[in-house]
């Protein structure tokens, strides 16, 4: 029994075995339904079943609540309203309980990506559901039937595949394409549609005598075919081979086979069976052919001719039988059958008989025939007739042995040789030859001859014996030696010939014979071995062996010449037999000469001549000859050697020229020579001697030689050098002698010890010269150095004293007229100071000059190489002596400057400002009236450098032309009435070409008397850069840098203390004067000064030694000398007396504070930056006061512009300095210019052109903070003084 | 098995060496099948001849063989011929992992002759999970790791596999750790 199971779900187990379920009510509304129908849906369900779905099946007529109930027994199929072609497939069941039907079912899906387009995935469904596994299912029968599909694709492909391959098999079985023979198929037109390889190798067809290409063949041939017929061939060939074809048409399949076969062998095998037949048939010799028996069955054309027998008559004959006779029988005919009946080859020679009965000597060569199944079918034979060449050997042998018989007797021995058989005979004395008595030795093998052959030779026999083999040589002749049984040596001739040869050519006999060459050989030998020595020696000894006929005709000339020449004169043995050639031609007549006496009296030749040689020069050669011999042909022949002689000849010139020499130089100079024995008596004097010493030789001979001329002194010094030469020692020495006149003369004697030919001292020998008279000038010469020095001590010591006394007052000069120029000046004034400055630093430039002097003399002057402007130097020369032309009424004009000279120039300024104020001054001195003018004019234009040419020129007195010459010597001056006229001391010219020439230029004048003077000179300088021009240095404008400085001055001139004195106040310094050392001394022991300035030369204590003092005392203050002495060494003899530093007077302000600051203790590291102090005024009104005829207005109006005008120009200056526009700064100071230029604020005058220069990148920028501080410095200052004037101006007016 | 997994491995072989090479392996594996029908059981032996050929005709380890054809089940075999089911399979990795063992579940019930493996997903957690491999079959683990990392590209969801348990050490079962 079963129990009633009441099941229920909640809605959560509902969802889950029903994810698709849905409930509605009576009224039809959806009261739940599942997730999945939801997520299926894509939306919550609502309202009405109606307006969510429709019942698809079973069909329902009215969609109500008992409709839908009366399903319940149903498969029921439910579509999605929303959601075309969404079906849900299940059933509805009767709820009771809520009276509501449940709808339970899942949708129903036809393939898998229906259900992933619906978003749903295996966790919608319920496990139970097998929808997902039916689609599946689905899905892999869908991929088992593309498989299947394939499958049978693949089969159907592999049964095509077969039909095509079985189409091919049949074909090939056709159409083989490996078949070794060519195999065509061509259609009616003759195009090939199937070749085989074979076929396509085939690139021509000779067909009928013609040759074809494949394209034109098969057309050709296809027209040719009859297709009525079956089968049809044809022949053709190609490369030598000839193929057959056979042509097979095919009906159904409309086209033809053609299949060819290779038939060249055949074809081959053919042509030679008819040859072969021709030749057998033509055949000189005779064939004949016969059956097993022996019977004859064909005999050719020969036999027949040759025999007389027709062929008829000889068919069926045995051969014996036919030609058979009394000489026929014998060794042969027995040969001949038993080798028939053996059915073997057969080869001999026979008598046989001709028709005509005649017997004939036959050579008959046959053999059996046998037919393919190996059985014999009868015999063919050739016979050839030799009855001649019969008769021909016996004649042979006959005279053969004859032959052999003469050699007999001719040879020492007779053998011949068998080369088939290898074997050779020898005649009786080859026994004796081998030292076996006759008869006592049987040489069976013929090989005893081979063995006697010495080893070494053996290898000529060999070689000989092969060549016979090979047929090289039919004859030999040999030398060789052989070992005889009792082991002596022998040297054999061996000569032979072929005597008989085979058909081919191949030796068969030869015969010859030995001879005994063993004397010859010997002799032979010998006479190899001397010429062999004889070659050595001749080409190892230094000289040419030579051998010179005379021959009978009359000629002459080298008949042999060792080697040796070559390496002795470079010259070849064979060119040297033209000796001729070579000899130098003031010898050839001379050897020509001798060559004939020799040729007359067979007397030795001798000679020595030169010998031109080619590329080498003249070479001396000796040359020795005497007869030799007189050969066969009657010449007389000579032999001999030559010698290098070039260097003894040399040796000999040299010899020749030195006695030469010497003979001249011992005459010349009138040598005494003088030979004493170890006494001291005289045994030879010369002539030359006895003009020195007044005697004569005669007086002299045998007479003690010392005490004839010489005091005691000289006598001692003599027998002191006496000792010497006994010990070897040679030497020179002076004496003072007499002569015979008893004058006094100075003898330089050279002697030397004398020795005998045994070595043994006897005596001494001396040659005198007499130097008396260069021993007076000697003297003389070293009087005048003495004076000369003394001279050139005195003249240093006026110019150094010239030179202080000058620098001393110069000093004060140019030291005021410094302080001078910071003083108010008017225009003029100014003028007139710079003037004097200007002058005055010439001036000291000369002063220089006249003490470098001896500088330029012995060339230690040096140059300067700087930057400068050449216009410029130009404008100051001009400059500075344009007043003193104005004071004499001339026009000093620069009247050309080349504008191509480059403005900046490397060289040195100063002493070029030098050369051009000698040069104008010196033409104003001499001109009168006119002008004096300069011009510059550029020569030459390098890429480096320029060659200028500056000319100064007057309209002057002139001068001499002689004069000109000398124009530019030291201390010239044209006439003493010309110093006294013009003045100066003459040394300016000089001084202008010495500088001139140092610069590496030259200086000239051309001048006509009264007509004026052009002096020019030109010099080579290197183009320069505006970086090159030196940076002036500008400034100090720390007044104080001084201040509570102490510094002592010690000098004697009051001028110079006074100098110093102002220069150090006016920056700030405390000054304490000192008049002398000793004054100064007293004031350092009390006193502590920072400086200390000293002068060199003072009375009492000098400088020097007053700063040993300080020193010496422990003192170490700063001690800078003040010298005017210039000359050279005073630098170095102060810094030795412990000085610091040094300063010559006259100094420049600049580098006296330079100088003096460097050496002041410093407190503070303050750089040493030093301004000229403002002490000018920082203005003037003047210039405004002209313009406006001193309206005080005016005036004021103006300074009150500038005042305004002052702080925005500092400001944009400061601006421009700032952001480094340089430009700007340029233009500021351009700007500028005129207004200071009017208000003349001078001190900004340099400052103000540098500032421009910087705008225009001339100079660096590395003063640029100077300059800009001292511009706003000195504006501040004006414009503040300004301001405080035009306030006082303006309280005086109220 | 079934002759969609010898297939599979005759299409890797030929997409990426070509026919040739396919010949060369079947020539070199000694297996004389022409045609592998799908649905069609072979014995494991000739899917086992196959790869190691493969293997030895590539000079390529085993387990790169085998890991190569597990991505290419997925990614070819899998997407091309069963696309719809693979995607009902889940929305991302981690849902199709979860769903494997059922999915292979079905399988066994629709290929009556098939056998194949067990799976069992634990720890799952947010970016991993184990997946448990029990499978009669010895040396197909690498082919296994293989279908995992496929399934990570079909994704597009990096992963990384650690075999956790494996037979070969002595467990009865291997264990994957699959991280993304």
């Amino acid at each position: 029994m079963q129990a009633a199971v009441g099941v229920a779900f909640s809605n959560e187990q509902l969802n889950r075995v029903f994810p698709f379920y849905f409930i509605i009510d009576r009224q039809l509304q959806v009261t739940g339904y599942g997730q999945s129908l939801k997520k299926l849906a894509g939306k919550e369900l609502h309202g009405c079943f109606n307006s969510n779905f429709l019942v698809y099946r079973p069909h329902l007529d009215v969609i109500d609540f008992d409709a839908i109930h009366s399903l319940s027994d149903r498969l029921s199929i439910i579509k999605l309203l929303d959601k075309p072609d969404q079906f849900l497939r299940g059933q509805f069941e009767y709820l009771e309980d809520r009276d509501a039907l449940l709808f339970i079912g899942s949708p129903w899906f036809r393939d898998m990506e229906s259900v992933t387009a619906s978003h749903l995935t295996l966790r919608d469904f319920a496990h139970h559901d097998p929808l997902i596994d039916l689609l599946h299912v689905l899905k892999a029968e869908e991929i088992v039937n593309d498989d299947l599909k394939e499958l049978l694709r693949t089969v159907h492909q592999q049964k095509k595949d077969l039909r095509n391959a079985a189409e091919e098999i049949k074909d090939i079985a056709l159409f083989p394409l490996q078949n070794p023979d060519p195999i065509f198929r061509i259609d009616f037109t003759g195009k090939v549609l199937m070749s085989n390889p074979i076929a396509d190798s085939i690139s021509y067809f000779e067909y009928k005598e013609k040759h074809y290409s494949p394209q034109e063949f098969w057309p050709y041939l296809v027209k040719q075919i009859d297709l009525a017929v079956d089968k049809w061939s044809f022949e053709i060939v190609f490369e030598q081979r000839t193929f057959s074809f056979i042509c097979k048409y095919l009906q159904e399949q409309n086209y033809i086979n053609i299949y060819g076969r290779d038939i060249t062998i055949v074809k081959e095998k053919e042509e030679r069976l008819k040859l072969l037949s021709r030749i057998v048939e033509d055949n000189s010799a005779v064939v004949i052919i016969t059956d097993v028996e022996g019977r004859i069955t064909w005999v050719n054309k020969s036999f027949v001719d040759n025999r007389g027998f027709s062929l008829e008559e000889a068919i069926g004959k045995r051969p014996g039988e036919l030609m058979g006779g009394p000489a026929t029988e014998g060794e042969s005919d027995q040969y001949l059958r038993q080798q028939v009946q053996e059915a073997k080859p057969f080869k001999t020679e026979i008598i046989g008989y001709t028709k005509t009965g005649e017997a004939r000597w036959f050579r008959i060569q046959g053999q059996p025939v046998f037919n393919n199944r190996n059985q014999l079918i009868g015999f063919f034979s050739l016979e050839q007739d030799i009855t001649q060449e019969k008769l021909a050997s016996e004649k042979i042998r006959q005279s053969e042995a004859l032959f052999r018989t003469v050699l007999e007797r001719v040879g020492d021995n007779v053998w011949e040789h068998h080369f088939k058989l290898a074997k050779t005979t020898f005649s009786k004395p080859y026994y004796e030859f081998l030292g076996y008595p006759d008869g006592s030795l049987v040489d069976e093998e013929g090989m005893l001859w081979w063995k006697s052959v010495s080893e070494e030779d053996l290898y000529v026999l060999r070689s000989a014996y092969e060549d016979y083999q090979s047929g090289l040589i039919d004859t030999h002749s040999l030398e060789y030696r052989i070992r005889r049984q009792d082991g002596t040596i022998r040297w054999i001739l061996d000569r032979g010939v072929v005597i008989e040869k085979d058909e081919t050519g191949s030796p068969l006999r030869s015969i010859g014979t030995h001879t005994d060459i063993t004397r010859i050989k010997q002799t032979e030998i010998e006479l190899e071995q001397r010429v062999k020595q004889f070659r050595s020696l001749s080409e190892s000894i230094p000289g040419v062996i030579y051998e010179y006929e005379f021959r009978a005709d009359g000629t002459d000339g080298l008949k042999y010449v060792s080697p040796v020449i070559e390496k002795m004169f470079g010259i070849k043995a064979e060119e040297f037999k033209n000796y001729m050639s070579f000899l130098h031609p003031d010898d050839r007549e001379r050897v020509i000469e001798k060559n004939r006496r020799s040729r007359e009296t067979l007397a030795p030749f001798y000679d020595e001549s030169r010998l031109v040689i080619p590329g080498t020069g003249i070479r001396w050669h000796a040359v020795h000859s005497s007869y030799s011999y007189t050969s066969q042909t009657g010449s007389i022949v000579f032999t001999g050697f030559i010698l290098d002689i070039t260097e003894r000849k040399m040796a000999e010139e040299v010899l020749k020229a030195n006695e030469e020499k010497y003979r001249t130089i011992i005459a010349n100079m009138n040598l005494g020579l003088l030979e004493v024995d170890t006494k001291g008596i005289v045994t030879y004097a010369n002539k030359g001697f006895s003009t020195i010493s007044g005697y004569s030789p005669e007086e002299l001979v045998g007479r003690e030689a010392a005490p004839l001329f010489l005091e005691q002194e000289g006598v001692n010094l003599l027998n002191k050098k006496f000792e010497q030469r006994r010990h070897g020692i040679a030497d020179a020495y002076l004496v003072q002698a007499k002569n015979k006149n008893k004058e006094e003369r100075w003898w330089l004697i050279s002697g030397a010890p004398r020795y005998n030919d045994k070595g043994e001292l006897v005596g001494s020998v001396g040659i005198h010269l007499d130097i008396t008279e260069q021993k007076r000038q000697e003297a003389e010469l070293v009087e005048a150095k003495i004076q000369a020095e003394q001279l050139a001590r005195t003249k240093e010591m006026f110019l150094a004293n010239m030179s202080h006394e000058i620098r001393t007052p110069m000093n004060a000069v140019l030291g005021m007229s410094n302080q001078l120029a910071k003083t108010e000046l008017d225009t003029k004034q100014q003028f007139y100071l710079d003037t004097i400055i200007s002058a005055s630093e010439n001036l000291l430039v000369i002063i220089n000059d006249i003490l470098d002097l001896s500088k330029i003399d012995a060339g230690k002057l040096s140059l300067e190489t700087i930057g400068f402007e050449l216009q410029k130097v130009a404008d100051r020369a001009v400059q500075v002596l344009s007043l003193k032309a104005e004071e004499k009424g001339l026009r000093l004009v620069n009247t050309f400057f080349d504008q191509q000279i480059s403005p900046v120039l490397l060289g040195d300024p100063f002493r070029l400002n030098q050369i051009l104020l000698n040069l104008i001054g010196n033409a104003i001195k001499f001109t009168e009236k006119g002008t004096v003018s300069l011009k510059f004019f550029l020569e030459k234009d390098e890429d480096t450098q320029q060659t200028i040419k500056v000319s100064v020129e007057d309209t002057g007195v002139g001068m001499d032309e002689n004069y000109i010459e000398h124009l530019f010597d030291k201390f010239s001056q044209e006439n003493e009435s010309i110093t006294r006229q013009y003045g100066g001391t003459g040394l300016g010219m000089s001084i202008c070409r010495e500088l001139v020439e140092l610069m590496g230029g030259t200086i000239g004048a051309v001048s006509a008397k009264g007509k004026g003077t052009i002096i020019a000179f030109t010099i080579t300088l290197k183009k320069g850069r505006v970086i090159d021009l030196p940076v002036q240095q500008t400034t100090i404008i720390d007044k104080r840098f001084l201040r509570g400085k102490k510094i002592l001055v010690t000098d004697d001139n009051e001028l110079n203390r006074l100098v110093a004195s102002i220069i150090i106040k006016s920056y700030g310094g405390e000054i304490t004067e000192a008049a002398d050392g000793e004054q100064a001394l007293e004031l350092l022991a009390k006193e502590k000064f920072d400086v200390v300035l000293m002068d060199i030369q003072m009375p009492g204590i000098s400088g020097l030694e007053a700063a040993k003092q300080i020193r010496s005392k422990g003192n170490d203050v700063a001690v800078i000398a003040l010298t005017a002495g210039a000359v050279k060494g005073e630098r170095e003899k102060c810094i030795a007396a412990g000085m610091n530093d040094y300063i010559s007077k006259p100094f420049r302000e600049h580098d006296f504070l330079t100088i003096v600051n460097k050496w002041l203790p410093k407190q503070e590291a303050q750089p040493a930056k030093i301004v000229e102090p403002a002490v000018q005024p920082l203005y003037d009104l003047s210039e405004l006061e002209m313009i406006s005829k001193n309206n005080p207005d005016f005036i004021k109006k103006m300074c009150a512009i500038f005042c305004e005008q002052v702080p925005p120009v500092l400001a944009q200056l400061n601006k421009a300095y700032h952001t480094g526009d340089l430009k700007m700064i340029g233009e500021i100071a351009h700007r500028m210019k005129p207004s200071l230029a009017n208000l003349k604020i001078h001190s900004l005058k340099e400052v103000v052109a540098s500032m421009e220069k910087l705008g225009r990148g001339e100079i660096n920028t590395n003063n640029i903070e100077a300059f800009i501080n001292q511009f706003t410095e000195v504006l501040n200052a004006v414009v503040a003084d300004m301001k405080k004037k035009l306030e006082g101006a303006a309280v005086d007016k109220t | 098995m079934y002759g969609i997994v010898n297939k599979a491995i005759e299409d890797l072989v030929i997409s990426n060496f070509g026919r040739e090479k396919w010949e060369a392996v079947k020539e070199r594996s000694g297996v004389e099948v022409d045609f592998f029908i799908g649905n069609q059981p072979y014995a494991d032996e000739v899917t086992y001849k196959l790869a190691q050929a493969v293997s030895d005709e590539m000079e390529m380890p085993q387990a790169e063989v085998l890991q190569a054809f597990g991505e290419w089940w997925v990614l070819k075999t899998g997407k091309e011929k069963y696309g719809g089911l693979m995607q009902a399979g889940g929305q991302n990795l981690k849902e199709f992992l979860i769903n494997l063992p059922e999915f292979h579940n079905r399988i066994m019930l629709i290929y009556t002759r098939l056998t194949p493996p067990e799976f069992q997903v634990t720890d799952i957690e947010e970016n991993s999970l184990h997946l448990h491999y029990f499978s009669k079959r010895q040396g197909l683990q690498e082919f296994v790791r293989g279908l995992i990392s496929g399934l990570g590209k079909m994704y597009d969801c990096p992963v990384t596999i650690e075999l956790i348990e494996s037979r070969l050490a002595g467990h009865d079962h291997e264990v994957f750790k699959v991280n993304w």
